[in-house]
């Protein structure tokens, strides 16, 4: 390397510094310090008050927005960088969650009884909503149990419109607004009838929620849940469902996120701040001790790409047959419906700086970014059965098949590993299993092609991206032994 | 009552047809010279008749002797029946009874037996009387200038107006305007020079005129200088240097008898030692380029070549060290004829070694409606080519494998995108400049362009 036309490599060292300072090994954080909070520009659209649904894939970021928006602290950092006033203004609290907390939801087992007794998921949810809605003291805050709230809430309809309808006013009045936020909410039941049944539930409140000014709900949801066809077959379910605000990193999103990183680092930022300036102009604002990253760093393709290639060089091996690292690296961590974490691409910059020789010219070697990624697909496959335990047990059995492959040999290979027996003898599972297990195999790989971990060819064969390939170790065909 | 069992047997008997012939030959040498693979070479001769041919100058202790040669020979005779010699005593050669054993042995064409039906440790060689340069070395396996095949398996897919886009727009790229050589390789149906010239800009002579005086040596630098002209599409700082397969047609400019006479393989008696050299076609295709690179130095020479299996095409793809484009349209046609090209490769994967990373297939004429579908199926049918014939088996964690994702943007296989329309038809941009709109063009041609801008500068355009 280091040839006349090659990038002007940042200072390897320091470079490498910066992204071992701001991006912590392994799997990462879910609640960012405020200074590496970054917002990619189409997403600030989860922050608009009246856009009651959230979608995105395990990962995107979710939980990070759930409990962002519940942090004073960072949703001021959110509101003063999209200049969205309206947010320093709002009382946010949780309507359901990750972490047990009853003072706030009633917890999956309380939720399951409900049901089971014929509860409709809708009086559960205005329950919730009535509840953070109303002032201490007042019904049914004041009732002690969730049963009470709910049969309070489904004996008193019209106390129920006024108590929202009060409360509208009032906010309004005081110049104020209220958000109540739903996470998690594959975990409100254990089995995936009563998910759905609650999921619609909570839709249906949210579309009826729009028609207060000040008093608002926003659900963050899996996109998986809502393909289940009971799930919006309510009236005017696609009010809800086109308004949806789609938390999907594009290639830029995730070199922004990296660069507000490194950028934020604590002792190397700002020389890889100085760096960028120099290649691609724009300036970092501060604020409370935070760098943002100027505007032509977060949306134009052709700076990023020339900060990134003197991180890492211009070409993915000796010449630019093999791509490029800038589009190369989200490539390769994309599932099959192009998706990628941003967990794991930041994983893969994190094991690609360590991986790199001190003395290499440039922070990343090109080999090292090949091992990031790796290792990254070990991280997202770790991301993924935390919301999805079912996978490891189907992926197992097809540890050395070679993709692109027959949907007979999946088929096989899972009966031969008696993989539907494994989940049908759960008595009571612990989490939920695969969505459309009824249909046995050919459900088991619905579930797989949704979640994009496999996709379908035009002439029905099977593909897996490298992303799940890797960490599955399945192999890829090809029809000549390897000639070097 | 002999003569009639006889009679039934002859008709009875399957005949045993070309690609039957070739695997019994490899099967029968597999078992019956297991101890001397290694010194036996299978020749193909241009009819398909299979020899055996025995390399005694290291020694015989391993080989079958002349007696058990016969013998074999009378197997061999039965195995193959029409593609063997028809005289059993014609079925062995030695080495010590040819009259120049090293040509044969040392031969750029003998290949191991290594495809599917392949024996390993055995040679085999093949005579052919065309096509055999799709599995010859590279004459220059790496040019100095970057140069660009544009190859389609079948004809009719814009590959010339893709070519004159190229030029076009790399000519007047922004803050660095290239000079762009074109050499219309296809001399059985010239086009991207007509293209690119108006017909009283196009020079007297042209590719054809060149390979005819090569082999009667007087190829000069005068005859090189009247060969190519400046498009006037070029403007400012950028070139676009053409050079037709033709001359301007003229009054007492021929054509044909030239064409029938431009493949020679030709003898050169240069330089001080005076052993005769022979230049082959492709040898001295790759000298006119390198003669028309000196004197014009382009940033990057685009080569049109020939449509389908031809031997100019097999030259420009697989021997000049040129990065190629692969016109296709998503028809089983298309990929039934590459497959009769990528085949061979896989049969003879090490000869692929020095071009498989070269490859790039373009998505010729993209429709305008079901746009996504089509690109998906036609990417999918590109795929299932380059991994049943090029690809190699990797397993989960071999990165150095040559083996790509669906999905990878920089394997071969994933297309550049030429969107087809109308318009483009009546594409003259000499005579009819204002015809198309730079957006017309941006859109049509926009990917492809960017996309090889990246292929051969090593970076996107600015």
């Amino acid at each position: 390397v280091n040839r006349a036309g090659d990038p002007k490599p940042f200072p390897p060292g320091p470079t490498r510094d910066a992204i071992r300072e701001s991006i912590p090994p392994g799997p990462g954080d879910d609640a960012p310090e405020p200074r590496y909070l970054y917002v990619p520009t189409r997403h600030a659209q989860a922050l608009a008050l009246d856009r009651p649904l959230v979608l995105g894939i395990r990962g995107a970021g979710k939980s990070v927005w759930w409990s962002t928006l519940q942090d004073d602290s960072l949703r001021r950092v959110a509101a003063t960088w999209f200049g969205n006033d309206a947010l320093a203004q709002v009382n946010v609290s949780a309507g359901f969650g990750r972490n047990p907390a009853s003072a706030k939801y009633p917890d999956a087992d309380t939720l399951a009884k409900f049901v089971a007794e014929g509860v409709p998921p809708v009086q559960i949810w205005r329950a919730v909503i009535a509840h953070h809605a109303c002032e201490e003291g007042q019904a049914p805050r004041n009732l002690g149990t969730w049963r009470e709230r709910v049969q309070w809430v489904v004996a008193n309809p019209e106390d129920v419109a006024r108590l929202l309808e009060q409360r509208d006013v009032a906010l309004r009045e005081r110049g104020r607004r209220q958000l109540i936020l739903f996470d998690t909410l594959e975990r409100t039941a254990r089995n995936w009838a009563d998910v759905l049944k609650l999921l619609r539930g909570l839709l249906e409140v949210l579309l009826d929620l729009r028609g207060y000014r000040a008093l608002h709900a926003k659900a963050f949801v899996r996109p998986d849940m809502l393909s289940d066809r009971s799930v919006m077959a309510f009236p005017e379910a696609s009010k809800i469902k086109n308004g949806a605000v789609d938390l999907s990193w594009g290639r830029e999103d995730l070199y922004g996120l990296l660069f507000q990183r490194l950028g934020n680092a604590s002792h190397h930022g700002a020389a890889f701040r100085r760096e960028c300036q120099q290649r691609a102009g724009g300036s970092w604002s501060e604020a409370d001790g935070t760098y943002a990253l100027p505007r032509d760093l977060r949306d134009d393709a052709v700076r990023q790409t020339s900060v990134f290639h003197a991180m890492a060089w211009k070409w993915m091996g000796p010449d630019q047959r093999r791509g490029f690292p800038y589009s190369w690296l989200p490539g390769h961590l994309a599932d099959a419906g192009g998706e990628v974490s941003p967990r794991s691409f930041l994983a893969a910059v994190r094991v690609a700086a360590e991986e790199t020789k001190s003395d290499y010219p440039y922070a990343l070697y090109y080999e090292a970014i090949k091992k990031g990624v790796q290792e990254a697909s070990q991280i997202r496959v770790a991301e993924v059965a935390e919301d999805f335990e079912w996978i490891r047990i189907v992926m197992r059995p097809l540890e050395r098949l070679v993709v692109p492959c027959e949907f007979r040999d999946v088929r096989k290979a899972w009966q031969v590993a008696g993989v539907l027996d494994e989940f049908r003898s759960q008595v009571s599972p612990e989490r939920l299993p695969p969505r459309q297990l009824d249909r046995n195999e050919e459900g088991l790989l619905d579930d797989l092609i949704e979640l994009g971990l496999f996709s379908r060819m035009h002439d029905q064969r099977l593909n897996m991206p490298d992303v799940y390939r890797v960490a599955f170790g399945l192999g890829r065909k090809g029809g000549v032994k390897p000639v070097r | 009552m002999g003569a009639v069992e006889r009679h039934a047997v002859v008709t009875t008997v399957k005949p045993v047809r070309f690609d039957e012939a070739w695997r019994r030959a490899q099967a029968w040498a597999h078992q019956r010279l297991a101890g001397c693979l290694g010194q036996t070479v299978l020749v193909r001769d241009v009819f398909g008749r299979v020899r055996v041919v025995l390399d005694d100058r290291g020694g015989t202790s391993d080989l079958p002797t002349e007696e058990q040669c016969l013998e074999l020979a009378q197997e061999f005779v039965a195995e193959l029946q029409h593609y063997a010699p028809k005289e059993a005593r014609d079925v062995f050669l030695r080495a010590s009874q040819m009259f120049a054993p090293q040509d044969l042995f040392a031969s750029a064409d003998i290949l191991p037996a290594t495809g599917a039906a392949g024996v390993a440790g055995l040679r085999t060689l093949e005579r052919l009387l065309v096509g055999a340069d799709w599995l010859r070395p590279p004459v220059q396996s790496e040019s100095r200038v970057p140069r660009l095949t544009l190859h389609g398996i079948k004809g009719g897919v814009g590959r010339s107006t893709a070519a004159a886009v190229l030029a076009w727009r790399l000519a007047a790229e922004r803050g660095r305007p290239r000079r762009v050589l074109v050499v219309d390789l296809d001399l059985e149906s010239p086009g991207v020079g007509t293209t690119l010239l108006r017909h009283e800009a196009q020079p007297d002579f042209g590719v054809v005129d060149w390979l005819v005086e090569d082999a009667v040596g007087q190829a000069g630098r005068d005859l090189v200088d009247s060969m190519w002209a400046h498009s006037e599409l070029a403007q400012g700082a950028g070139a676009i240097i053409v050079v037709p397969a033709v001359g301007r047609a003229r009054e007492g400019y021929a054509f044909m008898p030239k064409l029938g006479r431009a493949y020679n393989d030709v003898v050169r008696r240069d330089g001080l030692a005076q052993v005769p050299t022979v230049a082959t076609f492709p040898e001295r295709v790759a000298t006119l380029l390198q003669h028309l690179e000196e004197l014009h130095e382009p940033d990057l020479v685009i080569l049109d070549s020939r449509a389908g299996l031809h031997d100019i095409a097999a030259m420009a793809i697989t021997r000049l060290g040129a990065t190629s484009l692969l016109f296709a349209v998503d028809t089983p046609q298309t990929w039934d004829a590459y497959r009769l090209l990528f085949e061979s490769w896989r049969e003879h994967p090490e000869r692929a070694l020095a071009f498989r990373e070269r490859l790039k297939v373009v998505a010729a004429l993209t429709p305008e409606t079901h746009t996504s579908t089509y690109l998906d199926a036609l990417r999918d049918h590109a795929y299932d080519l380059f991994q049943a014939t090029l690809y190699e088996d990797a397993a989960a964690n071999d990165t150095a494998a040559f083996n790509f994702d669906l999905a990878d943007d920089a394997a071969p296989h994933t297309p550049l995108r030429i969107h087809w329309a109308r318009t483009f038809q009546q594409f003259d941009p000499v005579r009819t400049p204002d015809a198309l709109t730079q957006e017309q063009l941006s859109s049509g041609f926009g990917d492809f362009v960017s996309g090889v801008h990246e292929l051969v500068f090593g970076e996107g355009l600015p």
